[in-house]
Parts: structure tokens; sequence; C-alpha cells
């Protein structure tokens, strides 16, 4: 599972390297933020635009992750493809997590 | 062009004709020409089905928006009989149907006749389970029955040599336009398999049910048409199905043989009906039968319920259960399963609902016939079901030792569980813990139920007991079965009577009435004519309506006493044939029942009969006083001919035997005079209708308890009674059985050297004392005819509506839907 | 459009091959447009984790029957497996759709959402199990 990863003032972009965030990834996907989120950054970043395919586990995974960041840090999503867009309004998880059009949007805020 | 008949008001003959041609032509492919009763028949019911689905439909519309609440009569059988004469009736379209008939040249009665009589019961059981329907229905009660749509019913029966034969009754053979398939409505049954035990992340116990095998229930719906047309509720009965979805393997072409295997295997739980009494009446595949309608009925009702927009805590609100007799007891683990397992309500609330929502009903105070199934075959079968069972035991047993601390004996005659001679689950006892209800059919049983059956369970629980006397529908046994005296019952009282039963009291003044008197004798009359017919065409033997028709018809049991009215006609022919005696009035002696094929002294009885029948019968000495005839294949189109004729109707079983019987009832409301023990609901009849006009003899429940532990009543009776020994003789020096004298010994024997459990013998004199009494009577025609008024006029109690009404008010707190 | 000839596969029950299959159950999907087809993949995606996770409880060997027609008006699945399968009246007890309180952080859900993701996506699916073989059906109409 590979994640591309820039610092952006206080923020930490994370790239999804991956086509799919799927139960293959969900687990080290999840393990790998949890590890950058225990090192100490609180804003981070998710830049998905590579990723076409989501499932639940994947989903879950970024839960899990928006959850052990709490009321402390921020979760920004951004890059979001029509497809996995879909998969995020039907499972209502687009009215939980923050979603951006774009990078440099989701630094910003 | 379709039927648009209507129901309501009165369909004009002209529609109802071009309902029925167009299905003769269309549906039937018959042309009006070549068309036979039969397909008349068909085509007619058709024409009906139409319309009476509609009313079902906006029936169904009517509760649900009503929001109310829901009976569901749980039965392993329903003795419905045919259908559409009953359905005419209570529609209203009897007459206009029988003008319709006429214009195409036919009889309306003779077309009725064709339609198929399905035996899907054994008895009283199932024709109780039929009639509660039918009221249900006519009192707009949402009520619904749950049952087995069995391919094979009862058998058939036919006499080869006197001896009773049994043959297939594939009744559905011809197809029935009465049953709706709902295919989309199937439920999906697990069976068999293992529980794995687990631990789910709060730490809590989560059985998980593998490897299951899956019974596909397809129901089929028969209309049940309340009388007026306007309520229209459904019987539903499910076929046992094979997974469509495993019909055709994935890749494999061997996957079809498989799958074909497993259909055969399968479709046996709906084939067959099982004869009560029957040594397979023990086996796996009857308990399979058990649950496989339950489960079904527990998935429709909850699906329903959810349909309905109801949350799932007001199960108990909405919904009433109804267990008939044992054989749904497992209804209660079910309901447990469903709420436990598949919705994770907790045990408390889940155990709740299921007790606020289930009743019993007891209808036997055998206790060999309470049902017992090993806990092995549980294990096997139904191994998730087991475990619940063993919880609810563990609680219950709980419950118990906490009231009554160190009485471990309690806890062994109360256990769900009986542990020796083997494990068994005991149906009654966890039919009863799970019930807030348990009601007897009788007052004289209910009692019973007790004080005899279940003394430990009233003493824990004396609220929950009560007792709703059976009763039967006045539609069927009355309006339908007996046309003439419904006639002239409506011309005396108006035809109020029809839904409210009680109104026949006023019937009452008129046996003084001597023009009355003649027109209800001239109705009797006819009604006998007509049943000589048939006993003529069916066993060949000449019957004179002017004599007294007196019958039996019920199923062979010891406890019913089949042998004690063949033994006292054995007794009238060495009279009549030794001492010179003539009887007051001639008798024709009249039977009818099937006995379970696996019970010999039964059949043996039959035998008897029907040899007694071939002697008496042919003997010109005695042959214009005394008939016997047996008439054979009884089930419901046997008994409305039959009831209707009867003059003395005979319910003469051991007191204390039966429950409460309903036969006496349609009879008594037909205007036989009952000859009968203080026994089931003849103890109600009798103080109804007055001890002047019914004829009770016999050992009390009591007496008979009290003579059996003296040891030696049998021989008591034998030596003290010369009549009796006369006729036990004749049973043994080859009067009737000429080609085997020893044929007929096991009777002999059952009655001395086996102690006589049934008390024939020590009932023996008083019976035919009362007999002899009967037979003078009847000579005085005006007084026998004022005392069979009465008996019509006195028997409205006993209406399945009161019934039906005690159970709703008190039992499953319903009110109607109009 | 003709029906097409059926796809037919048996994979090992792991997570990898279960992607595999599905991208493979998806390059059928064309008569859906690209959002429908990624929810199809998903649904696809939901039930054989859940086969591989929950009915071989991810034990090795396990094998999992894929057979996929995609038909003139709808593309029928039919997915089977060997393992310990759902108990009885939990797939049809399980919502059609993932529902909480979006208020509730907590209460957000993580997993168990994938039997509403397949009954949301599909038109029409049947859970039935009988004598260790256990066999989703599910049927899902190109046009809705």
């Amino acid at each position: 599972m590979l994640l591309e990863e820039i610092s952006e003032g206080d923020c930490l972009v994370v790239g999804l390297q991956e086509t799919r965030l799927d139960a293959v990834i969900a687990t080290s996907f999840r393990d790998a933020l949890v590890e950058r989120i225990d090192q100490g950054h609180r804003n981070i970043v998710l830049d998905l635009s590579q990723v076409g395919f989501m499932d639940s586990s994947g989903l879950g995974a970024v839960v899990y992750v928006m959850k052990h960041l709490g009321h402390k840090g921020r979760l920004h999503i951004c890059g979001l493809t029509p497809a996995v867009m879909a998969v995020l309004k039907l499972t209502r998880m687009d009215r939980v997590l923050k979603t951006f059009e774009s990078r440099q949007a989701a630094i910003a805020a | 062009m379709t039927s648009k008949l209507k129901l309501n008001g009165h369909p004009d003959r002209r529609s109802l004709q071009n309902a029925v041609d167009y299905h003769l032509e269309v549906t039937l492919a018959k042309g009006v020409d070549n068309a036979n009763p039969a397909d008349y028949q068909m085509a007619l019911a058709l024409a009906i089905r139409e319309p009476v689905i509609r009313a079902m439909n906006a029936t169904e519309a009517r509760v649900r928006e009503a929001g109310a609440k829901q009976i569901h009569y749980l039965s392993m059988e329903f003795l419905i009989g045919r259908l559409l004469a009953n359905t005419l009736r209570n529609l209203g379209l009897y007459d206009v149907c029988a003008e319709v008939a006429a214009d195409m040249g036919m009889s309306l009665a003779d077309v009725l006749e064709t339609e198929c009589d399905p035996a899907l019961g054994n008895g009283g059981l199932g024709r109780l389970a039929a009639c509660f329907l039918d009221s249900l229905a006519s009192l707009s009660y949402p009520g619904y029955g749950y049952g087995i749509n069995y391919q094979y019913g009862l058998f058939r029966q036919t006499f080869m040599n006197g001896f009773q034969r049994e043959q297939p009754d594939n009744w559905a053979v011809h197809g029935t336009p009465w049953h709706i398939e709902r295919r989309d409505q199937s439920s999906m049954i697990p069976i068999y398999g293992r529980v794995e035990a687990e631990l789910d992340i709060d730490g809590q116990y989560n059985p998980h049910w593998l490897d299951w095998n899956s019974l596909i229930g397809v129901p089929a719906d028969i209309p049940v048409v309340g009388y007026g047309g306007r309520c229209v509720n459904f019987l539903r009965l499910y076929t046992a199905r094979a997974p469509a979805e495993f019909d055709m393997g994935i890749f494999n072409a061997g996957d079809y043989l498989r799958a074909m295997e497993r259909q055969v295997a399968v479709e046996t739980v709906s084939k067959v009906l099982y004869p009560s009494d029957s040594a397979e009446a023990g086996r796996e595949l009857r308990f399979i039968q058990e649950y496989f309608f339950v489960a079904c009925a527990m998935r429709d009702i909850f699906r329903r319920h959810a349909g309905a927009g109801h949350r799932l805590d007001d199960f108990g609100r909405y919904n009433a259960i109804q267990l008939n007799d044992t054989h749904p007891a497992l209804a209660v683990v079910e309901l447990m399963r469903i709420l436990v397992d598949e919705h994770s309500v907790g045990w408390d609330a889940a155990w709740e609902i299921t007790r606020d929502t289930t009743a019993y009903t007891n209808h036997t105070l055998l206790p060999e016939a309470l049902e017992r199934w090993p806990a092995s075959l549980f294990e096997r079968v139904l191994p998730r079901h087991l475990e619940i069972v063993y919880e609810i035991n563990r609680r219950f047993l709980g419950e118990v030792a906490s009231r009554h601390p160190g009485d471990d004996a309690r806890l062994q005659r109360m256990s769900i569980v009986q542990e020796h001679p083997c494990k068994e689950i005991r149906m009654a006892h966890l039919a009863i813990v799970g019930s807030h209800s348990v009601n007897g059919v009788a007052q004289m049983h209910s009692e019973l139920v007790k004080k005899q059956l279940v003394p430990d369970f009233y003493e824990l629980w004396p609220d929950r007991f009560n007792n709703k006397t059976n009763g039967v529908t006045p539609r069927r046994w009355l309006l339908n079965c007996n046309h003439r005296l419904a006639t002239l019952i409506s011309e005396a009282l108006g035809s109020g009577w029809i839904a409210d039963l009680s109104q026949l009291a006023r019937l009452e003044p008129l046996a003084a009435d001597g023009e009355f008197r003649r027109a209800f004798r001239e109705v009797k009359l006819r009604n006998k004519a007509d049943l000589a017919r048939r006993m003529r065409a069916a066993t060949g033997v000449l019957t004179d309506p002017a004599t007294l028709f007196d019958v039996q018809i019920k199923r062979i049991h010891e406890y019913k006493r089949q042998l004690l009215n063949a033994l006292h006609i054995v007794h009238l022919y060495c009279r009549l044939t030794e001492d010179g005696w003539a009887l007051p009035a001639p008798q024709t002696f009249i039977f009818s029942g099937k006995a379970a094929p696996g019970y010999a002294l039964a059949k043996l009885v039959i035998k008897l009969v029907n040899s007694i029948a071939r002697v008496v019968n042919a003997d010109p000495r005695v042959n214009r006083s005394l008939r016997v005839v047996f008439y054979p294949d009884y089930k419901v189109s046997v008994a409305e001919i039959i009831v209707p004729a009867a003059d003395l109707s005979e319910q003469i079983s051991t007191a204390g035997y039966e429950a409460s019987g309903t036969g006496n009832m349609k009879l008594a409301m037909n205007g036989a005079l009952t000859i009968g023990t203080l026994d089931g609901a003849n103890v109600e009849i009798a103080r109804d209708v007055g001890a002047e006009n019914i004829y009770i003899f016999g050992l009390t429940a009591q007496q008979v308890i009290e003579r059996r532990l003296t040891g030696n009543a049998a021989r008591e009776a034998y030596e003290s009674n010369p009549d009796i020994r006369r006729v036990l003789a004749r049973l043994t020096d080859g009067t009737f059985c000429p080609e085997d004298h020893t044929l007929f010994v096991p009777v002999v024997q059952a009655l001395l050297d086996h102690g006589d459990y049934y008390m024939h013998l020590s009932d023996f004199a008083d019976y035919a004392a009362k007999h002899e009494r009967a037979s003078r009577d009847f000579c005085d025609v005006e007084k026998w005819t004022a005392r069979s008024i009465i008996n019509v006029a006195r028997s409205a109690h006993f209406s399945s509506d009161r019934t039906i009404q005690e159970y709703a008010a008190e039992i499953w707190g319903l009110r109607q839907v109009v | 459009m003709t029906v097409t000839e059926p796809l037919r596969l048996v994979v090992p029950a792991t997570l990898v091959d279960a992607r595999a299959a599905t991208e493979k159950l998806m390059h059928l999907c064309d008569r859906f447009d690209a959002e429908d087809r990624a929810l199809y993949g998903t649904a696809v995606m939901e039930w054989l984790v859940n086969v591989v996770k929950h009915s071989y409880r991810d034990a090795q060997g396990g094998h999992i029957t894929i057979c996929a027609v995609a038909g003139a008006e709808a593309i029928e699945l039919i997915v089977e497996d060997t393992g310990r399968g759902i108990p009885p009246g939990k797939f049809e007890a399980a919502p059609a759709e993932v529902l909480f309180d979006s208020e509730d952080l907590a209460a957000v859900p993580e997993s168990g959402m994938g039997l509403a993701i397949i009954k949301s996506v599909m038109d029409t699916v049947r859970y039935i199990s009988d004598r260790g073989v256990n066999r989703l059906i599910a049927v899902r109409r190109w046009q809705r």
C-alpha cells in the first residue's frame, strides 16, 4: 500500500497511490494513518484522486481514522472520483466526512 | 368478457350466468352443451371466486387501516369440507345459482355433490378449527388459520368383507379453484444442522446455527367467507418445496440429480396427514410437519406485522396466536428464536412478548395422548430450538423452585424436560409455560385439566386456566346442511337466528303448536328419506325413514364406545329372536367413522358392526324392527347428510374421556335427542335442554374412577347380568362370524380378561334401559317432536359464534372490524 | 443487445482473489454508467469479502464459485460458497440501508455496512443456504 506524503504548513497531505481502497489494503492504510496521528499530526488532508473504487472496508478505515483524530484534529478529504462519491452518498457518509473540491481547498480549510 | 359479479346486494341472474358461461367456455374449454355437473361446479366456483377474492383483499385492507389486532389460529388440521354450497349460502347466492343451474338443465344440488371433500383432518379437532374460522369471519374478527396443505388427506375408507380398507385420498387430483397460491409469500425454513456457540464482542452468548437445510413453504390461501359476505378472511396452508435456487447447479450436471432427490425428500413434508393414534405419529416426519407449519406461520405473521408498519415491541399488541392442541407448541420456541436470534431482542423482553401473544387449548385428558418428543430428535432436527427449550425450562424451574424450595419431586413433575425413562420434551408443559391462557373445551373438561391433568400448573398459575366450551357453526350445521329446517325456522322467526343463535329460544313455545310440530316432523321425515336413499346407494341396505334413526358418527375409538352400541344391538337381536319381545319402535342404527390404520381393536369393532348388520338386515324375524348400516368413508360431507336425519344421537363415551365432543351439539341443533353419558359437553347440553329432553345414563367420571379401583367391575357385571352373558356368548359362538368363531375373541377378552378399561359392561344395563325408554317414547310422536323442537330451541349456547366471542373477549382481546 | 456468455469463475477465498473477481465482473458491466458500475462493483466486493471473512473466517483452502450473466435487461449473479454461512433469518433481517445518527461521531459505523450496500444496489437479492452450500442470487437491471 503506497502513500505519498507532503507537509503543507501544519497539514499533512496524504495521497493514496492505489486505484482501490478496499478490504485488501484497508487495514494497512488505517494503521499507517493511525501511526502518523500518533506521531503528532493533527490536520490531515487525504487525497483520493487515484482511487476509483472503494468498499465498506476502505470506508470503515477512513471513519476509524477520523474517530482516532477526534475533536483535537481534522480530516479533510479531496480528489473524490464520481465512483467513490457514489459510495459515500449511498452510505450517507457524505454528511459525516468533510470533503473538498480540490487539494488547495482542503488545505486552506 | 370477465365476470363483473358483485357480491353485495343480489347479483342478477344475467351476470351470474355470463360469468359461469365465460368460465365454462374459456377457462375450462367446455361448450355449454357438453358440460357435465362437475364442469358446471368448477365454472360456478370460478365465477364466485372472483368477487370473493376481491372481498378478501378489501377485508385485509380494512383490517390494516384499522390497525386491528389479529388472531392467528394454528392447527395441524382444518376439516373444512366442501366449500361451494356453504359459500353460496353465506353470500346469499344459493337461490339465484339454483335458478341459473336450472336454466342449464341441472340441479344445483347434484352439481354441488361433485365437489371434492378433502379429508384434511382426523375428526373433531380439525372440524372445530374450521367452525372457528367460519365464526371469526361471520363475526367480522380479523382471524386467520395457518396449517399444512396436505396432498393426501386421511385415507379413503372402503369395506372389504366387512373390514376397513384404507386407500389414499388424493383429493386435489381434480384441481380445486379455492386454493390461491401465493408464491411471492413463501417462507424459507431452516432445519437440521448444528449450533456453534460463540461469544460476541460484548461477551454475550452468540449461537450460530450452521449447516442447516432449507425448506421452502409455499402458501395457498383458502378464502373463508363470513355469513353476509362482507368479511372474508383466509386460511393459509403451506406446501413444502425444495429451494428452487438449488434446482440447477451452477456448473455440474450431477447437481440436477441431487436437486431432484432433494426435492423428493422435501416434498414428503406436506404430503400426508398422519392418522391420529398411529405409531407413526411419533416419527420424525410428523415432528418436521409440526415445525414446518409453525415456522412458516411465524415468518408470515412477522412479515405481515412489519408490513403494517408496526414496531417489534408491539408484536403482542397486534397479534394473538392460538395453539390448537400441542401440535403447534413449537410456536413458543420459534417465536423466541426469531426475536432473540434474528432480531436481537433480549431474552426477558422476548419472553414477555411470547407469553403475551400465545394461548393454548387442551383437547384431551388422556395422558398418553399428550405429545412428547425425544430430546435426541430435537438435537438432530432443531438443534437451536432445543437450546431454547432448555433455557426456557431452566428459568421456569427456577421460578418453581423459589416458590417451593426443596421440592424436587415437583420440579421433576413439572419440568418441560422429562429425564426418565428417556429424555423427552413434554410439549403440553411447554405450551402451558409459554402461554398466558390455557383452556379446556367444556366445563367438565376444563375442571379436570386443572384438577387432574396438570394440577401443579394450576396451583402455580391459577389465573391462566379457563374454559371455552366448544361450539359448531350454525351456518354449515343448520343453514347449509339442513336447509329444510332452516327455512322452517326462518319462516317462524325471521332469519336473525343465523347470525345470532340465541334467537332460537323463540322456537320453544312452538313446541306446543301442533301445526308447527307437523311441519317439523315433515322436515325430519324428508331428511331421513334423503338419507335412506343415500344409504341404499352407498351400502345396498334398505332402510325405512319411518323408523327411529339412531346415529353414532365419529372416529372409532374404545373410549367412544361404538362397541357398547354394538353390544346393545346384539342384545336387541337376542331379545327379538329368543325372548319373543318386540321393539316398541322399529330402529335403524347408523354408524359412520374411521379407525386409525394401526388400531387393531377399533378395526375389529368396525368388522363387528358390519357383521351384525349383515346378519340382522337379512334375518326376516328382526329386519322389520331392526336395521344396521355402516356408512363408509365418514367425512364432513357424510356428516352433513346424516346429522339432519337423526332422531337419536349416541354420545356414549366413558365419562371423563371425551373432552367436549361437537357431534353432540350438531345433532341436538338439528333436532335429535341425545342418549349419552355425563361426559364432555353432554353435561352442558343436558343442563340446557333439560333432563326430560335427553337420556342420560351410566357412570359419572368420578364413579368410573372408583369402579376401576375395585378391580373386578367387569366380572361383577358379567356374573350378575344374564343379558351381558348372552350377548358375549353370541360374539363367540359364530352367530356373527360363521367363517371364524374366534374372530371377535379379542373383543371379549378386552371386556372380560383385560378389565374392560372403558366400562362397557358396567354401563350396559343402564344404557339398555334408557334405550328401551327412548324406543317407547318415540311411539308418542307428538311428544317426541315437541322434545325434539326443544332440543333445537335450547341449543343456542353451542354456536361457535358464542365460543369465539368468549375467546375474543377473554383471551385474545380482539375487536371486530366492520 | 444480446445475452453474453455466462462468466464462470472459481476463485480461492482470499481478499486479493475477491478483488480480482470483482474486477472481472465489472468488465461485464459496460451497460452501466460509471457510477452505477462502481456501485455494482462495490456491492459484489462486499459480498465476496463477507464470504472470505465470515463464512470462511479467513481460513485457508476455501473456494468461491461465481456465475454471472449479463442479460438483455439485467445482470444476474450467483455466488456460492461452502463456508459456515449466515444464520437463518439474519440476511433478511439486516437493514437495507445504512442508518446512523450523523451528529454522534462515536456512533458512525466502521463496519457492518456490507449487507445494506448489497440490498441497496441490487434490485433483488436472495440468500439461501442448504446442506452446507450457501448461495447468493442477485439481480440488477441496467436501467432502473
